[in-house]
């Protein structure tokens, strides 16, 4: 039934979520005592998956979903699955796998990561390093900061105030590169047009 | 879009509201998708206590025989409710995300452990 309603709204975005009671590969099983996994059910869950163009979401936190009373079995019986056009609109996407409080199963929230790209990296161009003066440059500005505390958040708090002479160096030294280059080009096909006409 | 999801096996007590409270702000959910509820019916009044707060719209699935009954709520300031589909152990729900400005559908699945039923 779902799959006929997945037909006839197959341009939409699709989110199918929930308790599946199945899993998509033996390693989302694992039992105490060996019994091996129903190869019938993962083979019906993945087509049933693949029939739907349905696509499984990468998983942060834990392994399994859901863990038996007696501790003998955990499973991935839980997840998220989304449409292409989904992904579209909330690209990304992840579930994250909550610890298990109030019932044998643990809650899963499904986000897309466009907002929160978490800290961001420090970032150095090579061709500074090929500018005459660069080094020193840093050895006396590094050597001028005076921070207090311990050590990991002297480093921290340096690295920081570099940034910003950096970024004030970068202005000075190169400018803004990619608007150069924007002016030099249109420059280039004006000189172009010119030597055409 | 944000969506928790949880098989809670039964709304019984007051630390299962507080747990869905808790989860639903900590995370700024738009959707939940509850499986096992094991109630026959759903209320306003139930919604709203579960969620923890009371602009929220639901469809409920009672399933069959009192096991399997599903609910899927929405905060109405994301979704913009249009139509429904529920079938044996789903509910789809069709509407507006109000924030992407785009329709999409919602489906909440439990599964009964016998696997026949799930393909069909």
């Amino acid at each position: 039934m779902l799959t006929t309603l997945k037909q006839s709204y197959g341009n939409l975005a699709w989110v199918v979520c929930g308790d599946f009671n199945a899993v998509r590969r033996e390693e989302e099983r694992k039992w105490i005592r060996g019994c091996s996994s129903h190869k019938k059910e993962i083979d019906g869950f993945n087509r049933f998956i693949e029939n739907n163009n349905l696509l499984d979401i990468p998983c942060v936190g834990k392994k399994y979903t859901w863990y038996k009373a007696n501790g003998t079995t955990k499973s991935r019986l839980d997840r998220f699955l989304v449409s292409d056009e989904w992904l579209q609109i909330w690209p990304a996407p992840k579930q994250y796998i909550q610890p298990r409080t109030v019932s044998d199963h643990c809650a899963l929230v499904l986000k897309s990561c466009t907002k929160d790209w978490g800290p961001k990296p420090f970032r150095s161009l090579d061709v500074w390093l090929k500018e005459p003066g660069f080094r020193a440059m840093i050895k006396e500005k590094w050597d001028s900061y005076e921070v207090q505390g311990n050590s990991m958040s002297v480093l921290k708090d340096k690295l920081k105030l570099l940034k910003v002479d950096l970024k004030m160096w970068n202005k000075n030294v190169f400018g803004c590169v990619e608007s150069h280059k924007r002016r030099i080009l249109s420059e280039t096909e004006e000189l172009d047009g010119k030597d055409d006409a | 879009m944000i969506i928790v999801n949880l098989n809670i096996r039964g709304l019984g007590g007051e630390v299962k509201a507080r747990y869905l409270n808790h989860i639903v702000s900590k995370e700024g959910a738009e959707f939940l998708c509850l499986q096992e509820t094991k109630i026959s019916s759903f209320t306003e009044a139930r919604c709203y206590a579960l969620w923890g707060a009371n602009n929220i719209g639901w469809v409920f699935n009672e399933g069959i025989n009192g096991t399997g009954s599903i609910v899927t709520m929405w905060h109405k300031e994301a979704f913009s409710y249009e139509n429904r589909v529920a079938g044996t152990g789903f509910i789809a729900v069709l509407g507006y995300h109000l924030k992407e400005k785009f329709q999409c559908m919602v489906v909440n699945v439990y599964a009964s452990c016998n696997f026949k039923d799930k393909v069909e």
